[in-house]
């Protein structure tokens, strides 16, 4: 039986990075128009994005990456949406390799109790609790913050957490209301959304990337897969080390 | 056995004059006298308390006035010399900002980590790597009686604690016992309500298997009154 909350992506970014080259110029517009899914639009020419406010999320091509955005909890969106752009765009843009993909989740996991008590249970989980160390760091923890740089064959992850306050939530979750929200409600649609946040959460921020000098575009399909998982897994793994109710009964 | 109330005289600290005011006859709970007994291992307070029915090893004399005691209970715990008061002081700061779930949370935490060392000590019960477990096990148990001094659990975790630590008698104890142990553990860790008198048939369990919860040996000198 699971005895952990679950973790829930409020936010999801996948960004591929190529080299620039001129003829971006003359592939871009008809690049985008092969997503009418997305049904605003806005370019400066160095690049054009791709605006659905119903899902709250984008698509922008630019000259040197093309990258996905959702501001929604709706995994099943952005599994499709994703494919959707790494299966049209490469084409249309002739882009054969990659220098960077990456794949970054923020979530948010909220917990029935006080800010203070989910500081405690971080800090005693987290920190070390070596005598000297506790009788260096001043008696009370009021607040804290964990930030890993990992990496795991060719992949490296970036790996930030900590305890947050609803007040605190936009600050972390940069909710892109500029692409993601109708200009004409932005701002009565942000607030509803914003009344949605929990009071007290643990915040995961976690970008998992892959940078070589070329990246071939077969590597796409694979590497979103391995992230999906692998991202998953971190954020599911968090939760269940800090809040896990089971006593394990070792064989 | 273990659990009826024995007479006793009890631990005093040297404010003798706070004590004494309405003198009562009063039954120390075995459970309340092993309160006093925090310390590890080499500690300077040692106590012995004769845990036969009827016998009280301890300095009690028959028809004694046995001052009220200034009994802390495992709730308030005594940490002198065992703990810097800073960090104490530091503890139940944060405790006293938990919610039950979050003690709740905690104590699994450590009671997880417990329960690995006495697993793997029965792995390699008489085995030089036993102590490497003991060791870490032991390490446990005193993190986590400085970090959740209010946690009722931490009553047993003591209780075995003293057990193994005294005169390295960890080394003596068997398999079987250890397995003991550890199911006595498990199943009070499982429970998501536990009291004193849970915690207290739990005591009572790791004694049965032939653990000396209270192995502290303490003389009539010690006790100024």
């Amino acid at each position: 039986m699971k005895k952990f909350p679950t973790p829930i992506p409020y936010k999801t970014i996948f960004q591929a990075r190529y080299k620039a080259e001129l003829k971006f110029y003359n592939l871009y517009i008809s690049a985008a128009q092969q997503f009418p899914e997305y049904a605003d639009w806005v370019t400066d020419r160095f690049k054009i994005t791709l605006k659905d406010y119903n899902n709250h999320c984008s698509l922008t091509i630019a000259h040197n990456s093309f990258g996905y955005e959702q501001d929604s909890t709706d995994v099943d969106l952005e599994i499709k949406n994703i494919s959707r752009t790494i299966e049209r765009l490469p084409t249309a843009l002739d882009v054969g390799s990659f220098l960077r993909l990456g794949y970054r989740q923020l979530y948010l996991i909220s917990v029935d109790m006080p800010f203070e008590s989910l500081v405690s249970i971080m800090n005693i989980k987290f920190f070390s609790q070596n005598n000297k160390l506790r009788q260096i760091i001043p008696s009370t923890v009021e607040d804290l913050m964990f930030r890993f740089n990992t990496s795991e064959e060719q992949y490296k992850h970036h790996i930030s957490l900590g305890p947050i306050r609803k007040a605190e939530i936009p600050q972390w979750i940069n909710f892109n209301a500029d692409n993601h929200l109708n200009a004409l409600t932005a701002e009565e649609d942000y607030r509803i959304i914003e009344q949605k946040y929990p009071e007290t959460a643990v915040f995961i921020d976690i970008d998992f990337f892959q940078l070589s000098q070329q990246i071939p575009g077969s590597e796409l399909l694979p590497f979103l897969d391995i992230a999906r998982q692998k991202v998953r897994e971190i954020a599911t793994g968090l939760s269940e080390y800090l809040f896990s109710l089971e006593v394990e009964d070792r064989k | 056995m273990i659990g009826s109330s024995i007479q006793a005289q009890t631990y005093a600290d040297n404010k003798p004059e706070e004590l004494f005011p309405p003198a009562v006859i009063k039954k120390i709970d075995i459970n309340k006298l092993r309160q006093v007994n925090y310390e590890p291992t080499g500690s300077s307070q040692l106590f012995k308390a004769d845990l036969e029915v009827g016998k009280t090893s301890l300095t009690a004399i028959e028809g004694d006035l046995i001052p009220e005691p200034s009994m802390p209970s495992r709730t308030e715990p005594l940490h002198h010399n065992i703990v810097d008061t800073s960090l104490l002081e530091q503890s139940h700061k944060t405790m006293a900002k938990l919610t039950p779930k979050a003690q709740q949370i905690l104590r699994i935490h450590f009671v997880n980590q417990i329960l690995s060392d006495l697993k793997q000590i029965q792995h390699h019960c008489n085995l030089p790597m036993a102590g490497v477990y003991a060791n870490s096990l032991l390490h446990t148990m005193q993190t986590m009686r400085d970090l959740l001094p209010f946690d009722p659990y931490l009553e047993l975790i003591m209780a075995l604690h003293d057990a193994l630590s005294f005169q390295n008698n960890w080394i003596n104890y068997n398999i079987d016992q250890y397995k003991g142990a550890y199911e006595i553990l498990m199943k009070l860790a499982q429970m998501e309500y536990i009291n004193d008198e849970k915690v207290e048939k739990a005591i009572i369990k790791l004694e049965e298997i032939g653990f000396d919860t209270t192995p502290f040996e303490i003389s009539a000198e010690d006790c100024e009154l």
